[in-house]
């Protein structure tokens, strides 16, 4: 399984590039404000190891050992540093986010509820917004400066940081990261996609996300890789300035989901696109939401000019509770595209069509196992499914995290297999094809749109506080397939002995279910159906049934 | 400014998958179902069209369409933002 020798910490790894390359550039952040050009700051290895080693005495002296510190800055070069400090320091790092603008701060505050850190680092800039939330104590990074002799220990089996798997206000899920989860995961990473110190990375993802955390920060200090850093919103703004950026930077390594690749091409013009040298990129990591056949050949067809290799899509599947990577694209290969006997699949067996099929379902393989086992389960048997049969998805790897905070007993985590345990749960639902891994669907009720995980519970109590009229607990949130794209369906049951009573306005109340979804959970809602009450469907011990409900939806039945 | 509205209308309908005449440009955005990446997709959006540069938080300025076409066509500075530290929710709670 694992072919690699055991690999030195990130903070270790950090220190030794300070010695070895100190005035190499380390990391630097491009910020674009009213300049449409941007703003680049740069730390080298010297100064990232100077200023982590500073911080991280400072935290060492400020909490004790294994105590939570959240870092709560706005992406840039102080959140690489405090993230980093809290390592060296040997506190449990939380990496969150600073309140921002178009966001709500509810599941940052359930996740601070979680973690419960006794201190915040943020900055200067942040940290009005951030004290108002009154989690803990707070420190601001860029307002730290001067040197110490003093190093980290090199750190193992401690925990390092907690992941919040989403913003889920109802159940916050941080999964426990330890040194060493970190160090393999970041392993995994460099080993995959072939980056060493002389790889150049771009990344705009944020970096309390578990893809931007390991793709931007972690893999680049350890490969000792310069690693250029932008806001996320100012790709989404203008996805120009991280395909300059991918040129300017000579980048042969990056990282998005699948969503960022159609941004690019609806965004810019051919003459743009020739102006551009994508001719260095190695790998461009596609992973945390579905990736599409469609959306890879556009994307190739289009940065061609740009010379562009259509070999450099590299499809994955990861989580958060596997540090991130799960499998990767073979290296320097083109993805595999199969299709698949649609009604077959939904069966859970895999036949391979002709891609002209009407009954074809295109599919995408997301590579082979990253120095990790990788099984297919039947969920319900428990029992090894080999290849070409669907089933649940089970991980076993140095990367897979100990568990979520205060869930001791959490059935994903510890599953048995075979006589063999320490397997973890995904709850997706994919099949093996040729040694590939292919994502059928989800066993879990999770949403996932933009790349952002959302619990349908979380969704569905917000409806079910904002719009008046409809029955307490009798609403249902799931997703559905729009041309390619994950979408939100809610579907709620009238009260008729509520006051307003059938709505006489359903505009206003689809109005009302928008802005609530998008202010709270930054969700559009593609449709809702508001059914008489008894509508919706239920198991005997009064659960209600999505996975029915949704089949329902598709087949018409909430006219 | 008819022309801005129209062009704002057509374009935020495409972003939203919705037609556009169910889109009321006398409206906050955030009540017609923006995302908060919808919201700086639109900006960046307004930008190209406009060749002007434009913050993620000119919707916040402008929270409504014609808001928006008005700012546009006059091609005035914006306003200063207020202190909030959450704009958008503050600007519901205005709006409701």
């Amino acid at each position: 399984m694992t072919a690699l020798e055991k690999p030195l910490s990130v903070v270790g790894s950090l220190g030794v590039h300070a010695l070895e390359r100190p005035a190499e550039a380390a990391m630097t952040f491009v910020g674009y404000g009213r300049a449409a050009e941007g703003t680049a700051t740069t730390l080298t290895f010297r100064e990232l190891d100077r200023r982590v080693r500073v911080l991280g005495e400072i935290i060492a002296g400020r909490v004790a050992p294994g105590e939570p510190v959240a870092v709560l800055c706005p992406q840039g070069l102080d959140y690489v540093i405090g993230f980093l400090g809290c390592l060296a320091a040997g506190a449990v790092a939380v990496p969150l986010y600073a309140p921002e603008p178009f966001r709500s701060d509810a599941g940052l505050v359930a996740s601070l509820k979680d973690a419960l850190p006794t201190l915040v680092l943020t900055t200067s800039a942040a940290r009005a917004p951030v004290d108002g939330l009154g989690a803990a104590p707070s420190l601001a990074i860029d307002e730290i400066g001067g040197d110490t002799a003093w190093r980290p220990p090199e750190r193992w089996d401690e925990t390092a940081y907690l992941q919040y798997t989403s913003g889920s206000t109802s159940s916050p899920r941080g999964a426990v990261i330890s040194h060493a989860n970190l160090a393999w995961s970041s392993a995994q990473v460099r080993e995959a996609y072939r980056i060493d110190g002389s790889s150049r990375v771009v990344s705009w993802l944020p970096l309390f996300h578990d893809m931007g955390l390991i793709a931007g920060l972690a893999s680049p200090v350890v490969a000792g890789a310069h690693c250029l850093l932008m806001d996320p919103m100012a790709f989404v703004q203008h996805p120009l300035r991280w395909l300059h950026a991918l040129s300017s930077h000579r980048a042969t390594y990056t990282a998005i989901p699948n969503f960022a690749l159609d941004m690019c091409v609806d965004r810019t013009t051919i003459t743009q696109r020739a102006g551009l040298d994508l001719s260095r990129l190695t790998a461009v990591t596609n992973g945390s939401e579905p990736v599409r056949d469609r959306s890879l050949r556009r994307f190739s067809e289009a940065f061609a000019s740009a010379g562009f290799r259509p070999e450099a899509h590299a499809p994955s599947f990861g989580l958060a509770e596997a540090t991130v990577l799960v499998t990767a694209k073979p290296f320097g290969t083109e993805p595999a595209i199969i299709d698949c006997d649609r009604a077959e699949l939904d069966a859970g067996r895999v036949r391979i069509v002709i891609a002209d099929d009407p009954t074809a379902r295109r599919m995408v393989g997301c590579g082979t196992p990253t120095l990790q086992d990788v099984r297919i389960v039947d969920p319900e048997a428990l029992t090894d499914l080999g290849s070409g049969r669907v089933g649940e998805i089970w991980v076993r790897g140095p990367n897979v995290a100990g568990g979520y905070l205060g869930q001791a007993d959490h059935p994903d985590f510890g599953a048995h297999l075979d006589g063999t345990d320490g397997w973890l749960r995904t709850g997706d639902a994919g099949f093996l094809h040729e040694g590939q891994l292919y994502i059928a669907g989800r066993y879990k009720d999770l949403i996932i749109v933009d790349g952002r995980n959302h619990h349908p519970s979380d969704l569905e109590a917000t409806i079910e506080s904002t719009l008046p009229g409809l029955r307490r607990g009798h609403v249902i949130a799931f997703s559905i397939e729009v041309e390619d794209t994950e979408r939100l369906v809610v579907v709620a049951e009238n009260d008729p002995r509520s006051q307003v009573g059938t709505y006489s306005d359903p505009s206003a109340l689809l109005r009302a279910a928008r802005r609530a979804l998008a202010v709270g959970h930054g969700i559009e809602l593609h449709d809702l159906r508001v059914i008489t009450r008894g509508g919706l469907p239920k198991t005997t011990s009064g659960k209600l049934r999505r996975g029915t409900c949704r089949e329902r939806y598709l087949a018409g039945g909430y006219q | 400014m008819i022309v801005t509205t129209r062009w704002l209308r057509e374009t935020a309908a495409g972003l939203l998958g919705l037609p556009a005449d169910e889109l009321d440009p006398a409206r906050p955005l955030a009540e017609l179902g923006f995302s908060s990446r919808t919201a700086v997709v639109f900006t960046g959006l307004i930008a190209d069209r406009f060749d002007t540069a434009v913050t993620p938080t000119l919707l916040w300025e402008f929270p409504t369409m014609n808001g928006l076409a008005a700012h546009l066509t006059a091609g005035a500075p914006a306003p200063a933002p207020p202190r909030a530290p959450h704009p958008l929710t503050d600007l519901l709670s205005e709006s409701s």
